[in-house]
């Protein structure tokens, strides 16, 4: 069709209501080429089939949602047994005890000036058993109450006899042990 | 060679066809103003059958215009052995002899340069369409040849859907951090954060192990991972208390002062990120965690007798809020209106709002005769009134309220219901708002065309219990509609009654509308 210019005055409203819609759909073509040429460009770069998901496996990631289970699935409160390793001393700690320990291991919070506190004092008492009691504390977790002092006081009695007998025991190994383990 | 390009074009790239090509994209494709414009209307008809519309192409190698709808490009390719041609709506490039559309990355790059160039122009031109400054043109993204080989070698592929768990995981536990996990489950749910790490934005200057922000670039891989067991955030845990020691101990802490800390540290960490700028200056750093987190808080001083004001803005990642039952009076919000107003007490029906709460924290307020201020008009100490308004809002909004009185008096928890909004527009407390109320412009008309001040609520943290042992979880929103219920390993899905029904304690609000700087 060729172009040519006209006025649009002193046209009714049928013909401007024609060339409307002419214009209209000429857009509304030009709209789906242009749509065309998206799809064409992205399947010849091969770009176009790249987000299709496997079916049967979006399955293992539907949303549960019923009363006694989280959306996973799973029963409330099942996870107990979880442990980490500690960044700083890097040893395996269960995970819901992880905070406390982390606070002693780190050397911050209130309860670790009382700990380090009660080191000093007791290794003025005896000699080398500091190393002992160390490990003590970092396996009885329960440092933070104040019961389990008593407790603690009542091993290092035990610690002593034990590390007496140790003494004894290494004094007869020692020329094995030297044999063993060259300086 | 890809299969989108193809060899025909060799012919054509000789002498000054850069230029050429330029030239007809110019004229005759991408018409920046209303002068090409004209002239492209003009002059582009069909050289056989004067047809400006069915799909006119013109020939690469001589000026000729011919339709493609009729074959008349088709016909004169044939006879003049001229094999390429140009679509002029869309500027794709046709080739005769592969009898198909093809793609070549060269002339592609100048198609798009020759667009944005064009583009730009129609911005400034046509001020009755395009508003000034119209910016770059939106494309949406592409893979580069390094990426398609990628994701074609791994062609498994996860979607998130509506009914996906994907992006949702359990937090465990590790000894009273429910305060830690609340703060997790909100931040990994913040959509541009989530955007920026799964893009792998982050550049790491620090040493090995230390830093927070790839502590967090890895904790969205574990949320995005598509494990259903709980995560254990002990690493993030020794790393935030490594490098915020006020934190220390274990015993309950508070989650908002942990958010405050972990966007600090954060922040700190992200110098790599920092395009060079100073990580020192919180005005002038283009960290992430600025760019979405950090606003402005204009405090204005008036003084009472030169009514002279002095005005100051600060950064600030939250807005801390006041409630009613606290020792604070909370009504009136105004001095001096409102007279049947007892201390304390509410006489207005009907739960306090956000609203409320954001009105009273923007109130003008009467800084009594025992806190005068040094007025630089009257060189003298004056009576004065002060009042806070939103200068700049930030990309996310976390409001914190203070549910947890600390006086010398008492230590409590404040109970009182706030009901908050889904959708919340901030037009009304921010500092040019004010100065149109003052210049006497009511800007009451719904101004529903002034889209930067609308939030949307995605995240909110509740504590139940006590001051001294309690319990936070967290609401979160993964697509428009869905919540979800964060409770340390447990998450469940919520309706949206559940989460506005909730007390509230951080309300995290994002903006609904994003623009280009």
């Amino acid at each position: 069709m060729k172009m040519e210019e006209m006025s649009l005055l002193g046209l009714d409203n049928t013909k401007l209501e024609s060339i409307a819609h002419e214009i209209y759909s000429d857009l509304v073509e030009d709209a789906c080429l242009g749509l065309c040429f998206e799809v064409h460009r992205a399947v010849k770069q091969g770009y176009f089939f790249l987000d299709e998901t496997d079916i049967e496996s979006m399955k293992d990631f539907e949303i549960v949602d019923q009363p006694g289970v989280d959306i996973f699935g799973e029963v409330y409160n099942q996870w107990k047994n979880k442990e980490c390793v500690c960044p700083n001393c890097s040893r395996s700690i269960a995970a819901s005890r992880f905070a406390p320990h982390l606070e002693k291991c780190l050397g911050m919070g209130r309860n670790s000036s009382r700990i380090a506190n009660r080191r000093i004092a007791s290794s003025n008492n005896v000699n080398k058993s500091e190393s002992d009691q160390e490990d003590n504390d970092d396996l009885n977790d329960n440092d933070w109450s104040y019961g389990s002092e008593k407790r603690a006081k009542k091993r290092k009695s035990d610690k002593v006899f034990l590390f007496s007998l140790k003494c004894f025991l290494e004094s007869l190994w020692q020329p094995v042990v030297s044999g063993l383990y060259p300086t | 060679m890809s299969p989108a390009a193809c060899s025909h074009v060799n012919g054509f790239k000789v002498d000054n066809w850069k230029q050429n090509l330029r030239v007809i994209y110019r004229c005759f494709v991408w018409s920046g103003s209303a002068e090409t414009r004209k002239r492209k209307a003009k002059s582009c008809v069909c050289h056989v059958c004067g047809a400006h519309l069915s799909r006119l192409h013109s020939c690469l190698y001589c000026v000729f215009f011919g339709c493609f709808a009729k074959k008349h490009i088709h016909e004169h390719a044939k006879s003049k052995r001229h094999n390429l041609a140009i679509d002029l709506l869309y500027g794709g490039i046709y080739c005769f002899v592969c009898q198909d559309y093809i793609y070549d990355k060269d002339m592609e790059q100048i198609a798009k340069e020759e667009q944005r160039k064009a583009w730009k122009l129609q911005g400034t031109c046509s001020h009755l369409f395009a508003p000034a400054g119209i910016g770059e043109r939106y494309s949406t993204w592409e893979p580069t040849k390094r990426e398609l080989e990628l994701l074609q070698h791994n062609p498994k592929r996860r979607r998130i859907t509506t009914n996906c768990t994907i992006g949702l995981r359990g937090l465990i536990n590790l000894g009273n951090t429910c305060f830690m996990n609340c703060i997790v489950q909100a931040l990994t749910h913040t959509p541009l954060l989530r955007d920026f790490f799964l893009s792998d934005r982050h550049k790491c200057e620090m040493k090995p192990n230390s830093c927070l922000v790839c502590e967090m670039s890895q904790l969205f891989q574990e949320f995005y991972s598509g494990h259903r067991s709980p995560h254990i955030p002990f690493r993030l845990l020794h790393l935030v208390w490594t490098h915020a020691r006020h934190l220390a101990g274990y015993e309950q802490q508070d989650a908002h002062e942990f958010l405050i800390a972990a966007l600090d540290v954060l922040h700190r960490h992200c110098k790599g990120d920092d395009n060079g700028k100073k990580a020192n200056n919180p005005n002038h750093c283009n960290c992430i965690i600025d760019q979405i987190f950090t606003g402005g808080l204009q405090s204005d001083v008036t003084c009472q007798v030169c009514h002279g004001v002095s005005t100051t803005i600060d950064p600030f990642w939250d807005i801390s809020l006041d409630l009613p039952g606290s020792s604070t009076p909370f009504w009136p919000l105004s001095p001096g209106s409102d007279g049947s107003v007892v201390n304390g007490e509410s006489q207005m029906s009907g739960a306090t709002t956000l609203t409320d709460c954001l009105r009273r924290f923007t109130r003008p307020e009467h800084l009594g005769s025992s806190a005068k201020i040094k007025c630089s008009g009257c060189h003298s100490y004056q009576e004065s009134t002060k009042q806070l308004t939103m200068k700049k809002l930030p990309i996310v909004a976390c409001f914190h309220l203070k549910r947890f009185e600390h006086s010398a008096k008492l230590r409590r928890k404040i109970t009182t219901y706030v009901s908050f909004p889904l959708e919340l527009d901030m037009t009304p407390f921010m500092a040019s708002s004010k100065e149109s109320r003052m210049n006497g412009q009511y800007q009451q008309s719904m101004d529903t065309l002034n889209n930067d001040n609308k939030y949307s609520l995605f995240a909110v943290v509740n504590h139940q219990g006590t001051l001294e042992s309690g319990h936070y979880t967290t609401f979160i929103r993964q697509h428009k509609d869905q919540w979800f219920k964060c409770d340390d390993a447990i998450i469940t899905k919520a309706s949206i009654k559940d989460v506005l029904d909730s007390e509230g304690y951080l309300l995290f609000y994002h903006k609904q509308f994003l623009e280009y700087e």
